[in-house]
């Protein structure tokens, strides 16, 4: 797996944990759980509202009963214990909003309490506007005194009417009739109960009316209701932005788990493909190994004591049979090494003569033309049976005769592939194998070359081994790599181009060598399946 | 709590007839909404003692049922003999008050029940003990499990309890008659006397359905009963107790009448031995009046028209009434619950038809088989016997 794969896979599994948590979060704050703490808000508005029509209604009324009254307790407890009830089981509840609910319920614990504060003063008021009047007429009529009496009934009129709105200058003018009748306390013989009594609960309503009616507006004062217009409108509009966060984070959700999926089918996808031969734990590798290990050790033909050395071989011109194979080659040969080989071939160290260095040169110029227009050459494609082209290469290989030849052909899947490019992959090989023999200075009767091609399930393989020099350890990290050759007279191409075509159609491609044992390369490429 | 108020109306149309105006009292509603089977589980646990820690005290050991729904003592006692800090109210109609106990520190019934389940001078139980009790019992669990789903625990036992407390009502007094608009149902003094109660002004505080029980006020409004009594406890500061507030001090729930001629002694404190010592406390210290003894005697004889039948259907038996002696204070009978008024007699010989059908009519039937006896206030004033 590359490191933009694991960098993609990170990515969108760090993106779908974070609109996971989003998600969460959201789902921690119902929207429902608002707009009901919005609704108990409400109930208890319009209670409230009621309560204070009530409590006035308890106010002007002399006889009334405080049962309505007292009922709407436990239905604004109810309410606000439920709107509490909301707030302790959100957690996710913003604290600000949490803080306006105690408020909130502080308020109406003080207007429960203001109220009942009212009740009891009430009570007393009550008392005191209904007993005056009948105690001023008793008073009245027995007393001789009629200033006394006047002044009697003026106060209990006066007090009456200052029961149901006090002003200072009533409370003014009243007490200083009452201060008057208190100074004849003394005079008012049998009655002298009767008068005192009067008087104290004259002095009762004179005192009491006024806190009374302070109580009342506190305990009538719009502040609940208030309080609960901005909380509901708060606790709406919050339920509102969790609704549209939730939907948000939803889409999110999926979008971030779909992202996640397609980057896995993605990854997924990726390792299923060919693994690069470099692989070890291909199998590919595993029987290349095995194949390596079977060749002749170099031991033996040191034993022989034939060192290594050049003679004179027929060149061998791979791409002169045909045009046609000519045009291929070269366009390969222009994919492989793109736009940039002129200047590749032209740093290359030239140790050979001067004919070998207007070679180079000849070869960059000819790519230099040929290297964008290559690539758009499409090349024809057919159901191509490894075996024919086995067959091909080994044509070159006979015209070389520099080797015997040994093939094992067995039944391969077809490949669906360009006849031409495939010949050309394994005439490479093959040519790459006589080279080596020839390297090795064997003669041609001891230079050999095995050619076995196999089904392996889907794939059609094809392995060549030879007992030529084979590869140095150090050079097989650049062996596919264009121009790595080391000989002059030869560009260095082969495998390269080999490899390029491998890659090409899919397929995978494994070299193992012994040094101066031979070399095994094996190839297998994708068939096509019935 | 939901309590139809059936027959409203009608009581209203009465009541207007009665005086011309909307009286300050309304009668006790005749039909009140519970779960029967609540009840009589609430029932088999007010009489149960292993609410208490040493399973010597009941709820009924100072809410005798047979005595007016409470224990006739000044202050109640309770787990080892220890004496609690106010006058036990009595349990009838509570479920018509505004708030419970005499400070209104419950809002609920079922708030209210920790207190004398908890309380070390009362029941001085923990709930835990409590409720690993009833576990052991062998009928209780299944009586739980047969009506709450989460078996038995402290909410559903204060549920069962406070259930059976609302269904202890006692509807169609004699008042309530007439305040319906039957004439005949008080007799002269009896209606002087409560003409004398509003003209006073008792009807300022002691007003509604339960003749009180809906306000606060403060305990010598006019005049300072505690300078007089002196003495002064924690439990005589009432109100300010819950609220810290300076205007609550010594202001205590004003008391329902309903039951009071069978209630014995009176105030938080039990002091008043008599109704009658209560009336003049009240008129010294909360009306700042004086009265002649005629007055209060007609008040007297008024507020004995207060309590009514007891409506609930269970008549289970007191469990523990008899080893405790009547205040030989008090005087009134027993109340006796299970009371039917077809079989009450009254003055007006009004056809008992007219009431006998709406008696129960919302209670399953009653569990004792026990002939009713005569109910409130029968052979008290004489006036109203046969």
């Amino acid at each position: 797996m590359t490191t933009a794969m694991k960098t993609g896979l990170a990515v969108s599994a760090i993106l779908l944990a974070a609109a996971a948590a989003l998600y969460w979060l959201a789902r921690q704050s119902d929207p429902v759980d608002y707009a009901r703490a919005g609704d108990d808000i409400r109930q208890i508005r319009q209670l409230a509202t009621e309560w204070s029509v009530e409590t006035a209604r308890a106010r002007s009324d002399p006889m009334g009963d405080y049962d309505a009254l007292a009922a709407f307790i436990p239905e604004v407890a109810r309410h606000k214990n439920a709107l509490l009830g909301t707030v302790r089981d959100t957690p996710a509840m913003p604290e600000r909003l949490a803080n306006d609910v105690y408020a909130f319920a502080s308020a109406l614990d003080a207007k429960e309490e203001r109220i009942e504060r009212f009740k009891t003063a009430n009570s007393v008021i009550r008392n005191s506007v209904r007993y005056l009047p009948n105690a001023a007429a008793g008073i009245a009529r027995s007393a001789t005194d009629q200033a006394l009496a006047g002044d009697v009934t003026a106060l209990a009129d006066g007090l009456g009417r200052f029961a149901a709105s006090p002003t200072d200058e009533a409370k003014g003018r009243l007490t200083a009739i009452l201060d008057r009748l208190d100074e004849r306390r003394d005079t008012a013989g049998d009655d002298a109960g009767a008068f005192a009594n009067f008087l104290s609960h004259a002095r009762i309503l004179l005192d009491r009316q006024g806190p009374t009616e302070q109580i009342y507006r506190q305990a009538t004062s719009g502040e609940v209701g208030d309080l609960a217009a901005e909380l509901a409108t708060e606790f709406d509009a919050q339920a509102a932005t969790l609704s549209r966060q939730a939907e948000l984070y939803t889409y999110g959700l999926w979008a971030a788990g779909g992202a996640l999926i397609l980057v896995w089918m993605f990854v997924a996808a990726v390792r299923s493909r060919p693994a690069p031969h470099q692989q070890a734990a291909d199998p590919l590798n595993a029987a290349v190994d095995e194949a390596v290990a079977a060749l002749p050790a170099p031991a033996a033909a040191a034993a022989n004591g034939s060192a290594v050395h050049h003679h004179e071989h027929a060149e061998v011109v791979p791409v002169a049979h045909a045009a046609q194979k000519a045009l291929v080659a070269q366009r390969i040969l222009n994919e492989v090494v793109g736009s940039g080989i002129a200047r590749a071939v032209r740093e290359l160290p030239v140790n050979g003569a001067a004919e070998a260095a207007g070679e180079a040169e000849r070869i960059a110029a000819l790519a230099e033309r040929f290297a964008d227009a290559s690539a758009a050459r499409d090349a024809r494609y057919d159901l191509v049976n490894l075996k024919d082209c086995a067959d091909a290469a080994l044509a070159a290989a006979h015209a070389a005769d520099g080797a015997t030849v040994v093939t094992e052909f067995g039944d391969t899947p077809q490949i669906f592939a360009s006849r031409d490019e495939l010949c050309l992959m394994l005439e490479q090989v093959v040519d790459n194998a006589l080279a080596a023999i020839d390297e090795k200075g064997l003669d041609h009767d001891e230079g050999e070359i095995r050619i076995t091609t196999a089904g392996d399930g889907d794939d059609a393989s094809i392995t060549i081994i030879d007992n030529g020099v084979g590869i140095a350890a150090e050079d097989r990290e650049h062996m596919f790599e264009p121009f790595a050759g080391s000989r002059a007279d030869r560009p260095g191409v082969g495998l390269a181009i080999t490899e390029h075509i491998v890659h090409k159609y899919g397929g995978r491609i494994a070299v193992g060598s012994q040094p101066g044992g031979g070399t095994v390369l094996r190839i297998s490429l994708p068939g096509m399946s019935e | 709590m939901a309590v139809r108020l059936k027959g409203v109306a009608v009581v209203a149309a009465g009541a207007a007839f009665a005086n011309g105006s909307i009286e300050p009292i309304r009668p006790i509603p005749v039909e009140v909404s519970v779960d029967p089977a609540r009840v009589a589980l609430g029932e088999r646990l007010f009489h149960d003692m292993q609410l208490s820690k040493d399973n010597t005290v009941s709820c009924a050991t100072c809410h005798d049922l047979a005595r007016g729904g409470d224990d006739g003592r000044a202050v109640s006692i309770g787990v080892g003999d220890a004496p609690g800090a106010v006058n036990a109210p009595t349990v009838f109609n509570v479920g018509f008050n505004f708030k419970q106990f005499w400070d209104g520190r419950a809002d609920t019934l079922e708030a209210q029940i920790d207190g004398p389940v908890t309380s070390p001078v009362e029941m001085g139980s923990l709930w835990p003990d409590v409720v690993a009790k009833l576990y052991r019992d062998e009928t209780y669990p299944s009586e739980f499990a047969a009506i709450y789903a989460d078996g038995i625990n402290r909410a559903n036992v204060k549920n069962a309890l406070a259930e059976f407390m609302r269904s202890l009502t006692t509807p169609n007094s004699r008042f309530d008659a007439w305040l319906a608009g039957d004439r005949n149902a008080l007799n002269d003094q009896e209606q002087r006397g409560y003409a004398l109660f509003k003209s006073y002004g008792c009807a300022s505080c002691h007003q509604g359905a339960n003749v009180g029980g809906n306000m606060f006020q403060v305990f010598g409004v006019i005049n300072s009963y505690f300078t007089r009594r002196g003495n002064i406890t924690e439990a005589d500061r009432g109100r300010f107790n819950v609220t810290g507030n300076d205007a609550d001090m010594h202001a205590f729930k004003v008391p329902s009448l309903r039951m009071a001629a069978h209630t014995a002694p009176y105030l938080h404190d039990g002091t008043a031995r008599t109704l009658r010592d209560a009336v003049d406390i009240m008129f010294e210290f909360q009306l700042g009046r004086a009265a002649p003894d005629s007055d209060k005697d007609a008040i007297v004889a008024f507020i004995r028209t207060l309590a009514g039948e007891r409506a609930a259907p269970a008549a289970a038996a007191p469990a523990d009434g008899a080893s405790r002696a009547p205040s030989a204070a008090t005087g009134p009978a027993p109340f006796h619950h299970g009371a039917l008024v077809r079989q009450t007699p009254t003055r007006s010989g009004r056809p008992e038809r007219d009431r006998a059908g709406e008696v129960r009519t919302s209670q399953g039937p009653t569990r004792s088989g026990r002939p009713a006896r005569i109910g409130a206030g029968q052979g008290q004033t004489g006036e109203i016997s046969p």
